[in-house]
């Protein structure tokens, strides 16, 4: 099944470069120059993934995150530069759901993009199991409340259970420090980021397999983290 | 508005009251004597028919009525004047200090007692009269030197109508303000009646506002109190005159008060609108790291990721798409190397390091020539060139070049294809005027001169392509040339963009090198 892939830039050389490559790997992509393109696009084009620059001549690239999030689920893959550290947290508080800074090579992007993809087809096809989130090797029970790597159970407290849990119920995003803080520990805790290492450092401890070099749980630094679901080796 | 030396009337009436009245000793005296003649004579006629305590209760009037004009001091006096004609004349056995009855001896006590308390307990009144009257001045007095203050119109200015408000207020004979800089060199802002001040501070020199106060307290009639600030270096108010008074050294002490207020407060908002301009210059700043980050990273964005792509074995590209990624990573690296190159001449321009190398120069071969080198640019707009007859301009051949090809390239840019743009050049006085005009939107009013600031464009929001540095080094060249550079509103519409420079004149255009010396 080809994917339609919408990418929103202002840099027509990006556009160019961008969508060169992205259609020689085999997806089908849409662009748009404008932030009002984009929204337009985002409907019209039903695209599976979004590629979005934040500086877009016209709406901010946060707003156009919160509009598209208005009425589709569809993952968006924030394009930002250094220097827009603030706005890249602002747009995944808005609901994007993983970033990739400028300049990237195309195998970054496309990974990125592959892991959005991965996350989303889980997304669709959940409803055999409710309250189950299997991703891969880890698998979460969230009735249950219990943990399964590799089919082998892991004890964890309710603390690191919750941490887990609101990651894997929203897996493949990058869950910024704030959101992640408000879900656990609840509002009023927004900037106690300590917390967050601590906690993720525990559960590395007990479900990966090399905690220095974590498989599932991800962090980006400054912003928050993410839980995948490793890629399917062959 | 309160003006130097204009004191309102009814403060000189305070004024007036500020040293309370003298007691008139003498006055209050003589009325006292005077009074208990007069109560005397009258009295004499009818000493057999009045009671000898009535003579006591009239020779009291005297004695009040002189304490209340002569002060306390009169009071003795009047009731030992008192004590005796009452004992002399009304007392029998008349005309002898003899007193008959043992009762008269306790009128004379009686009389003597409250003659007193009645003349202490007036003049103390009076006193206290002439107290609050003082106090009401001094109050006034004060509320207009700390209002002489108020008005914002500079340190000097302040300081100067405090002390000439004060030497007539206070009165003194003469006030200055003495403040030291940060190198302890003494200057007097303001200064009144007080002779060869700023001598005294030169010779000074070097010593801290401790030192002056040293040679102040050697100098009979002149003090010094030093002024309570606490923000940077410090001050002494002097002061020529008596300060005898309690109240004198209060108002003293709070015109100094005045002063440190005066002074601090100039030297804090000098420190908040310093900060401001530095947060200022911090922002902008800021906002011109940011986009040339964002002017570097751009074009990388697209080369990194053309070359990533291009390198990728395992990416099936066909032989179009890499002819468009090619050309993408040399457009882009184009890009990058006019961006650098701009950058490199604004900070060339900034720094003063431009190097001109002068030559006479036509510019009529000049514009030919970039407009032959601006050829594919211009094809999509209606391209017009008027060139008269120019004498040679002395400048740097390929600066100004650049220049005319940035206004052309400018008039591409921003205006919409196939609309006219026109090229101009004629003589004017000592100058060459060369002149872009266009169609397009024109330029904002008001915005005509900061479109020459380096990275305006980040300020305007305006995306369109271009480094934002064009029209800046534009400037730096020309100027740098001795000429003008500005835009104006075309004619019907659009931008006018135009830059003189100076004609070349009584210079031979080749000549053999003078020698410094010439011999015969």
């Amino acid at each position: 099944m080809t994917h339609t892939l919408l990418v929103i830039d202002d840099e027509p050389a990006i556009l160019r470069v961008v969508g060169t490559g992205l259609r020689a790997r085999g997806y089908r992509v849409v662009t748009a120059g404008t932030g009002e393109e984009g929204v337009t696009q985002a409907a019209l084009a039903s695209p599976t993934v979004i590629i979005l620059d934040l500086g877009l001549p016209d709406i901010d690239g946060v707003e156009v995150c919160r509009r598209i999030r208005q009425w589709t689920d569809t993952p968006i893959l924030v394009l930002s530069a250094h220097g827009t550290e603030i706005r890249k947290v602002a747009a995944l508080d808005e609901g994007a759901d993983d970033f990739i800074t400028k300049p990237f090579g195309m195998a970054e992007l496309e990974a990125r993009i592959r892991v959005a993809l991965r996350h989303r087809a889980r997304d669709a096809g959940a409803g055999g199991e409710p309250g189950r989130i299997d991703l891969g090797p880890l698998v979460v029970d969230l009735a249950a409340r219990a943990v399964t790597v590799d089919g082998r159970s892991v004890e964890l407290t309710a603390r690191e259970f919750d941490f887990l849990a609101y990651l894997a119920r929203h897996a493949g995003k990058v869950v910024t420090h704030r959101i992640l803080l408000e879900a656990v520990w609840g509002p009023g805790y927004g900037t106690e980021t300590h917390y967050l290492r601590v906690y993720a450092n525990h559960l590395r401890k007990k479900i990966e397999a090399d905690p220095a070099n974590p498989r599932f749980l991800r962090t980006s630094p400054g912003v928050g983290y993410q839980l995948v679901a490793p890629a399917e080796t062959g | 508005v309160r003006g130097r030396g204009a004191v309102p009337f009814p403060l000189m009436a305070a004024i007036r009251r500020l040293t309370p009245p003298r007691p008139r000793l003498a006055a209050g005296l003589a009325l006292t004597v005077g009074g208990a003649a007069v109560a005397v004579a009258l009295l004499i006629p009818f000493r057999s028919r009045i009671d000898v305590d009535t003579a006591a209760l009239v020779l009291v009037i005297p004695v009040v009525l002189g304490s209340a004009v002569g002060g306390l001091p009169v009071a003795p006096v009047g009731v030992v004047t008192g004590f005796v004609a009452y004992d002399f004349f009304f007392i029998p056995p008349y005309y002898t200090f003899r007193v008959g009855a043992g009762e008269h001896w306790v009128g004379l006590g009686v009389y003597a007692v409250v003659a007193l308390v009645m003349a202490a307990f007036v003049a103390q009144v009076q006193r206290a009269r002439a107290e609050a009257e003082g106090r009401e001045a001094e109050a006034r007095i004060l509320v207009e030197l700390a209002s002489a203050t108020l008005d914002d119109d500079g340190l000097d200015d302040a300081l100067r109508r405090l002390i000439h408000l004060a030497c007539e207020l206070i009165p003194l004979r003469g006030g200055a303000v003495v403040l030291a800089d940060e190198q302890a060199r003494l200057h007097s802002p303001a200064c009144e009646g007080i002779p060869a001040l700023d001598f005294t501070l030169q010779h000074l020199a070097g010593h801290r506002p401790r030192g002056l106060l040293e040679e102040v307290a050697g100098t009979p009639g002149l003090q010094g109190t030093p002024l309570p600030i606490t923000y940077g270096p410090g001050g002494i108010l002097l002061t020529a005159g008596s300060v005898a008074t309690l109240q004198r050294r209060r108002l003293v002490s709070f015109l100094a008060t005045q002063a440190a207020v005066c002074v601090e407060r100039s030297r804090l908002q000098a420190e908040a609108s310093r900060r401001r301009s530095l947060e200022e210059v911090d922002h902008l700043r800021n906002a011109v790291i940011g986009a040339v980050s964002h002017d570097l990273r751009t074009p990388l964005a697209s080369i990194k990721a053309s070359v990533s792509d291009l390198a990728d074995p395992a990416v099936d590209l066909s032989d179009d798409d890499r002819r468009v990624l090619v050309a993408t990573i040399e457009e882009e690296t184009d890009r990058l190397t006019r961006f650098v190159t701009d950058l490199l001449d604004m900070s060339r321009i900034e720094s003063g390091a431009l190097e001109v190398r002068r030559s006479a120069t036509s510019i009529e071969e000049l514009v030919d020539a970039t407009v032959a080198r601006l050829r594919a640019s211009l094809a999509g707009h209606r391209f017009s060139v008027d060139v008269a007859d120019l004498p040679l301009v002395d400048v740097d051949e390929m600066l100004i070049g650049h220049v005319l090809a940035n206004l052309l390239e400018n008039a591409t840019r921003h205006t919409p294809a196939g609309s006219a743009i026109h090229l101009g050049a004629a003589p004017l006085g000592h100058w060459v005027e060369v002149r872009v005009s266009d169609n397009g939107p024109g330029i904002p009013a008001g915005e005509g001169e900061r479109v020459f600031e380096p990275f305006f464009r980040l300020r305007t929001g305006n995306r369109a392509p271009g480094t934002g540095m064009g029209l800046a080094i534009c400037r730096g060249v020309v100027e740098a040339h001795g000429g003008r550079i500005w835009v104006e509103a075309a004619p019907g519409g659009g931008a006018s963009f135009a830059f003189r420079l100076p004609i070349l004149v009584n210079r031979a255009p080749i000549t053999e090198p003078e020698p410094w010396v010439r011999r015969s």
